[in-house]
């Protein structure tokens, strides 16, 4: 079943900007699967489609009946309209659907209630909206509205300006001191002990919830997830609503929120945005779960205990998940589901390649040298190939610990692409400053052998200075566009859609402070979303924004999302388009692995 | 995350229509009360923090609404319960006869794995009232706690803050006894991988 509500043409999806500023249309999307009509009656849902200025009146009364600042406690509730919607239903027998109406009207109330004196009662969804902002989005007027946006960027959550407390959100300054236990180990997250009451909390542009299947929270990108557990009962009970009703919740957009759900068996994922973030990011996330518990172990303890706190097997693994949900923001490889190599010359990789052969043994499926999140090498077992989403794994795993610098480890690792019901064994090892040796075995008790063979390789890439020649690869940025020397071009991004590899230059010159990035970043994401849409997939995207001109352009062998100059013509972009792929086409081998090699 | 020490318990609020159950929330997490009668629509939820003996434990309360109309929700709200409290009304015996259904309702919905002893807590409220309208006696209640395994009972009054404090830390203690349970292990690893079983599987491949 599906639904969604027609948005006002003044709303209507042009830039990503006005699209994540303006849309505040209210709709919800759920499984596709046609129902028969006899077994889903129609649901109206005319409450939404009133604008959200009109219910503006419904949710303020009785929002004060629980504060929520008491000590250590924290009451968030569906109740806030409870006697308005009783009075008006009461005695009569509703049928189930009318619950979800309930639930959903009240969610969408929440989210939608302007009110400058119910600041300290902040429910679910509305915790996410700056009440202040919200005051004004009544009237969506665009340049009012580009005014917070802006505003909003100075927030981000990704960098590290910090927000300054506007009028008087001082929640957290009630809160009382509980007692932090970190013996678990030294890893002291960023914004592990933000108040989930307070504004900076809720200004976070991207927020990941996951949690059990019975509500019970695992991990929070922000804050203390068991200080927010009633978020957790809240997010539960609505996806549960629909579960009931033989469907599932995929998506929620109320005002600039959109909210992702990802059901997977036991877990349940949720990622709330103002970046129009889709389920692929979840994926990723769980992925990352599996790849410390395989699929068997977390479907057998739910088995025996659905009440299980996964905290507990977890434990360490948090570091691991907010690097990825950090990496998720800057790094095109997850939007594009591929990986980069390190620009070295094709002799150079050969080499090294060969030298690798020689670990060669029957227990050694993948043989491999990376730096950072480039794989400069990869050697794998006869039709054993490597899935980019479990390369986006190991690479997360090596640099989400400062650990894997210092000794030589091994870990079992399941990737779960390749296979999810059992571990794999990882020796990771730094051979020089930045070019770290993985080697993967399904067999346990490799690792002496394993760390032999580190030996030998080292001696051997030492011999024949392969190993300056691929430490230097290493320390280099990258290319730069001026290397390209492609007339009016100032960034791009490559995928080669036969290797599933693709390649960027570095973010020089105006691209390299983090907001700028972040900014080209985002045009690319939104290109990539346009171009790659369910509905109407396209082949070619040209956008225009007041900073630049984008190009989008997918054949059937690669995908370019490239940067221009605002002001460029169109027979301008082409031609240099058509240089900059000519120039790709030469350094093919030098940018991309074209064959793997194989033991 | 969290480190082995600290815990989450989810505990279930369940009960007629008006016995208090909101109140008897309200009164423990925020040390307020409100004569007014709001119903509970769906559920609502509320988070506190409490030391059990040397452990802080997270007490994820799922308050309930009481009336049979959203009792169709119940699985969703009962799966993955630590603990589950009964409420009953010490004026009004047709809450205190439900009591049973209410249990067995539970039982049946959530499943629990060892059913014979999950940590049920059974409350009487409202018992600040005028003794006169008191229609379930202490007696009673207790006779029908003990029939369904000694289950713990405590009188309360949400509004006078009688036994609340008591009662809560008494739902935590047998949660966490519940949580300690010897025979659940969790940590077998799952059996090596046979690289030459499952390669037909794979579709993608990133070189």
């Amino acid at each position: 079943m599906s639904f969604s509500l027609p948005r006002s043409p003044l709303l209507s999806p042009m830039s990503p900007i006005m699209e994540d500023v303006l849309s505040d249309s209210n709709s919800v999307i759920t499984s596709d699967e046609p129902l028969s009509p006899t077994l889903q009656p129609q649901r109206k849902y005319s409450v939404y489609k009133a604008k959200p200025t009109t219910q503006l009146s419904l949710s303020v009364p009785s929002t004060k009946a629980y504060s929520s600042s008491s000590a250590g406690s924290s009451v968030k509730s569906f109740n806030a309209i409870s006697n308005l919607l009783d009075s008006s239903i009461n005695g009569e027998n509703r049928s189930k659907e009318s619950y979800v109406d309930d639930y959903l009207t009240k969610i969408m109330n929440r989210s939608n209630s302007a009110s400058s004196t119910d600041n300290e009662y902040l429910t679910f969804c509305k915790g996410f909206i700056d009440n202040k902002k919200r005051n004004f989005s009544s009237e969506p007027e665009s340049d009012m509205s580009l005014d917070f946006d802006a505003r909003n960027e100075s927030i981000d959550s990704d960098s590290s300006i910090e927000c300054k407390m506007s009028n008087g959100h001082s929640n957290n300054l009630d809160m009382p001191a509980i007692p932090i236990d970190e013996e678990y180990s030294g890893y002291r997250r960023k914004y592990g002990h933000e108040d989930p009451q307070s504004v900076t909390w809720s200004r976070h542009r991207k927020h990941f919830f996951i949690l059990s299947s019975s509500g019970k929270p695992i991990y929070t990108r922000y804050g203390d997830e068991s200080r927010i557990s009633s978020y957790m009962g809240v997010i539960q009970a609505i996806i549960s609503f629909f579960v009931d009703a033989e469907d599932s919740l995929r998506c929620i957009n109320a005002g600039n929120h959109k909210f992702v759900f990802l059901l997977k068996g036991p877990l349940y994922l949720v990622a709330v945005s103002r970046t129009n973030e889709s389920e692929s990011q979840l994926n990723y996330l769980y992925n990352q779960i599996l790849s410390v518990l395989t699929s068997t172990q977390l479907t057998k303890i739910y088995e025996q205990r659905m009440n299980f706190d996964l905290r507990i097997l977890l434990g360490g693994t948090e570091p691991f998940l907010d690097k990825l949900a950090n990496s998720m923001s800057d790094e095109p490889g997850f939007m594009l589901g591929s990986i980069q190599c390190v620009r070295m010359s094709k002799e150079l990789r050969d080499k090294v390649g060969n030298i690798l052969q020689i670990v060669k043994s029957k227990d050694l499926l993948y043989a491999m040298l990376i730096t950072n999140y480039k794989l400069i090498t990869l050697l794998r077992l006869k039709k054993h190939s490597l899935h980019s989403a479990d390369l986006h794994l190991v690479f997360n795993m090596v640099n989400g610990s400062s650990t894997f610098r210092s000794v030589e480890s091994w870990t079992p690792i399941c990737l779960p692409k390749f296979n999810n019901k059992g571990f794999l064994h990882a020796y990771v090892c730094y051979i020089t400053a930045n070019v770290c040796l993985l080697l993967i075995s399904p067999d346990k008790d490799k690792f002496f052998e394993l760390s032999d063979a580190k030996n030998t390789i080292v001696e051997q890439l030492t011999a024949c200075d392969a190993l300056q020649g691929i430490e230097a690869a290493s320390q280099s940025e990258g290319y730069s566009i001026a290397d390209i020397g492609v007339a009016g071009l100032r960034h791009f991004i490559y995928k080669s859609k036969t290797c599933l590899q693709y390649t960027s230059p570095a973010f020089l010159a105006s691209y390299n402070n983090p907001r700028e990035k972040r900014r080209l970043f985002k045009l690319y994401r939104y290109t990539h979303d346009r171009m790659h849409s369910r509905v109407r997939p396209l082949k070619v995207h040209y956008y225009v924004s007041p900073s630049e001109t984008i190009l989008g352009w997918i054949t059937a062998t690669f995908e370019l999302y490239a940067a221009f100059g605002p002001l460029i013509s169109k027979t301008a972009l082409t031609n240099s388009s058509l240089v900059l792929l000519k120039w790709i086409k030469k350094e093919e081998e030098n940018l991309f692995i074209m064959n793997s090699p194989v033991f | 995350m969290a480190s082995r020490k600290k815990v989450l318990l989810k505990v279930i609020i369940l009960g007629d229509s008006g016995v208090g159950k909101t109140s008897l929330m309200n009164q423990y997490v925020n040390k307020k009360f409100s004569n007014q009668y709001k119903a509970t629509i769906g559920a609502d939820f509320l988070t506190k923090e409490v030391m059990v003996d040397d452990r802080l434990v997270t007490m994820q309360i799922w308050d309930t609404a009481g009336q049979e109309r959203f009792q169709s929700l119940g699985v969703a709200f009962y799966r993955g319960a630590d603990c589950c409290v009964l409420v009953y009304d010490v004026n009004n015996s047709k809450s205190f006869e439900t009591l049973d259904s209410w249990r067995d309702e539970f039982l049946i919905q959530a499943s629990p794995r060892d059913p014979e002893n999950f940590p049920f807590v059974v409350l009487g409220n409202k018992i600040d009232m005028e003794e006169s309208k008191r229609v379930v006696s202490q007696k009673r209640a207790m006779t029908w706690c003990q029939s369904k395994g000694n289950i713990p009972y405590f009188e309360t009054s949400a509004k006078e803050a009688i036994n609340v404090e008591n009662a809560f830390q008494t739902i935590a203690k047998n949660a966490l006894q519940q949580e300690a349970d010897p025979d659940f292990s969790y940590n077998e690893f799952p059996e090596a991988i046979k690289i030459d079983n499952d390669n037909s599987k794979y579709d993608a491949c990133a070189c």
